[in-house]
């Protein structure tokens, strides 16, 4: 075992010192007032000192009780709890539909299915309108409930729709779909892993029965932690408690949250990351429009690069975006380094977070960059491609 | 990392090295297939010869007897493997870690691991000797003296590795050469289907295919669903939103033309069922032709917007 190589001088991150324009990255940046917590509550149970009833949740000191109240009301909700990432939301709400029917997007990630999967959910998805748009048409819904229905005799228990996919940053009509569920009497579950905490989302607007939202994803707070908002109607069957009993000890646990494993594990500074960030991302998601105005015009200049194109619906709703870039993956069959070569470029250039390898397409993410950090990406970009031969437009 | 904990083997890769000078040989008596499976389970060090070696058949195999009375192989020492010179290395594991070591093996070298078997004189013969003398891999599924006497599992088969291989296997694995991904498959579409596209130039995107034809980015895209059908696809760059629009307003020609902000995306369908289709001989014809026509739609459609 050589443990040097977890001294900290060896612990250098390797996006360090650089613009981070990684699609996942963006909206989990945190903000100064969660930096400042990091020390103090950094150890294990930090949040756990002054526990009384039991569960995370329920904590009065630091105030999480309130807390997840004040996250319910932003997302326009009765209630919330903080999961283990977004993932563990979708299983929880799942968890109480088991063996159902579900129907979601066919650009949802790959944990939506994972947690249907888990909870023996049989899966119908909601087809896209395939190149160059990928978009879903909210009308889908309709279809594939009347699928589903002709299929089992009944309609789906379940719908999810993710509200900005990771494959192309499509923003989809949520506020339609919710309508088509509410008319089916079929709860919604909004994935909101791209939008909640970065742009506005209303749950009782959107007529979504769930929220769920990734605090490391978008809502400025160390990993992992996600958010599950729901209403009081349905929270007694999503958040219900234990039932068993010891039969020899006569042990229960009549407070703990099953689908949240009890107490969900959120215990230190996923939770305070979260909660000491929350009030710059109140204030943030009023500003969305400049970060979509910031988008597009990225778009723009990205597109002056020949044969760079955006890909993805148009015109640009969210900060995710997928470029094609044939000339890019031209250059790589003939580069010593292959697929690598956009890679290393960027990164003399001190940009990071497009895929290594990937020259074809690739994803990012300009959330929250400065338009002087925003000029130097596409600059890096357009640089790149002079240095190559390629037309870069005036 | 090194080829155990990669493939998450069971017991320890096991080195053979063959002797032409006299060894001590071990306490006790021995079949081959039987020393190897002690070997790769307990560590210990076994050295087996002509004496303690139980096996007629691995006695002649592993030549510590030949027909022609010149006994190459005095003694041969068995010891768990740990990078130290050795001629064969077996490594007795399970068919799906066989799985995964072929598909390694098939990136590293290009070239299948096979698998020669008989039941017969397996250990000692088919996954060692011939190894050795062959300087290829080969997949033995065991003997009924492995079975009944050597401690072998049901579930349990050998492979030989001649060193030199199982040295560039770990070198590999060490230095991350072969990329294992996410393993998430983000289509159906059959391989054969894809590499036929790739033979014609056009490389998988995401959800579509990729080329250049005439200098421009033309992209293939599958309609799933009854049909099946194609769809080709180029974009032509305008100056701006407004004579995007009014350029795919005028265009009159027999492709669709829809305006995307300051492009025009030009699309055509090809009224084939890909699935059944792509074995065709005239398959490569039939897209290339719909492709060319529709680049050269789309210099027009540049042309256009002088009079739009």
């Amino acid at each position: 075992m050589d443990l040097n190589r977890y001294h900290p001088n060896n612990l250098k991150r390797v996006s360090s010192g650089m613009i981070n324009v990684h699609p996942i990255q963006r909206g989990g940046i945190l903000t100064e007032e969660a930096r400042r917590v990091l020390l103090e509550w950094a150890d294990g149970y930090s949040v756990c000192d002054v526990c009384l009833e039991g569960r995370v949740d329920l904590v009065k000191n630091p105030p999480i009780d309130e807390f997840k109240q004040d996250v319910a009301e932003f997302l326009g909700m009765d209630t919330a709890r903080f999961t283990a990432g977004a993932r563990h939301a979708k299983f929880a709400i799942m968890s109480a539909f088991k063996n159902g029917t579900l129907v979601l997007d066919s650009l949802a990630h790959y944990t939506s299915y994972i947690a249907a999967e888990l909870n023996g959910i049989r899966v119908y998805e909601v087809p896209n309108s395939g190149y160059p748009d990928f978009r879903i048409d909210p009308e889908g819904y309709a279809t594939t409930f009347e699928r589903v229905k002709e299929e089992t005799g009944r309609y789906p228990d379940l719908a999810l729709l993710t509200h900005v996919d990771y494959r192309y940053g499509n923003l989809a009509d949520a506020r339609k779909v919710g309508k088509i569920c509410e008319e089916y009497e079929v709860s919604l579950v909004l994935n909101t892993a791209y939008t909640s905490g970065i742009m506005e989302v209303d749950g009782k607007k959107l007529r979504a029965s769930f929220i769920v939202g990734s605090g490391h994803k978008s809502w400025a707070a160390t990993a992992p932690i996600g958010i599950l908002a729901t209403n009081y109607e349905l929270a007694d069957s999503v958040f219900r408690t234990s039932k068993l009993r010891g039969d020899w000890s006569g042990r229960a646990f009549t407070k703990k949250e099953l689908a949240l494993f009890g107490c969900s594990p959120v215990y230190g500074l996923p939770v305070m990351t979260l909660m000491a960030s929350f009030p710059r991302v109140v204030e943030r998601v009023k500003r969305w429009d400049e970060e979509v105005e910031k988008a597009r015009w990225f778009v723009r200049e990205m597109e002056k690069i020949e044969g760079v194109e955006l890909i993805g619906e148009r015109p640009k709703n969210h900060t995710l975006m997928h470029f094609e870039s044939p000339a890019f993956h031209h250059i790589a069959k003939k580069h010593r380094k292959r697929g690598y070569f956009l890679y290393h470029e960027l990164k003399k250039r001190k940009v990071f977070g497009v895929q290594a390898g990937m020259t074809k397409n690739f994803k990012l993410n300009t959330y929250g960059l400065s338009w002087e950090e925003l000029e130097k990406v596409a600059w890096a970009f357009k640089d790149i491609a002079e240095k190559y031969g390629v037309e870069v437009e005036d | 990392m090194s080829f155990r904990r990669h493939f998450e083997i069971h017991l320890s890769p096991v080195a053979v090295r063959f002797s032409d000078e006299e060894v001590k040989g071990s306490e006790g008596e021995y079949r081959f297939c039987e020393a190897v499976r002690l070997v790769a389970e307990k560590g210990e060090r076994i050295v087996v010869d002509e004496f303690n070696l139980t096996c007629a058949g691995a006695l002649v195999s592993l030549r510590f007897i030949t027909e022609d009375g010149v006994d190459e192989t005095k003694a041969i020492v068995l010891e768990p493997y740990e990078g130290q010179e050795c001629d064969v290395v077996l490594v007795v594991t399970t068919p799906d870690r066989v799985m995964s070591i072929s598909s390694f093996y098939k990136k590293l070298f290009d070239e299948e691991l096979r698998a020669v078997f008989s039941g017969e004189t397996a250990v000692c013969e088919e996954a060692t000797a011939l190894v050795r003398e062959e300087r290829k891999p080969n997949v033995s599924f065991l003997c009924p003296g492995a079975r009944e006497f050597g401690g072998y599992r049901r579930d349990e088969v050998v492979i030989g590795f001649p060193h030199d291989v199982f040295r560039r296997i770990e070198l590999a694995i060490k230095r991350q050469e072969i990329k294992s991904l996410c393993g998430c498959l983000m289509d159906d579409l059959p391989k054969e289907l894809i590499e036929r596209f790739e033979s014609m130039g056009f490389d998988k995107a995401t959800d579509h295919f990729m080329g250049f034809v005439n200098g421009k980015s033309v992209k293939l895209y599958v309609f799933k669903g009854d049909s099946n059908s194609l769809g080709v696809f180029t974009s032509v760059k305008f100056r701006s939103e407004k004579e995007a629009e009014r350029v795919a307003e005028r265009y009159s020609g027999n492709y669709v033309a829809i305006p995307r902000e300051n492009w025009v995306e030009l699309s055509g369908i090809v009224d084939i069922d890909v699935f059944k289709d792509y074995r065709r001989p005239d398959f490569e014809e039939i897209i290339n032709g719909e492709v060319e026509r529709l680049v050269e739609e789309a210099r027009r459609l540049k042309k256009l917007r002088d009079e739009a």
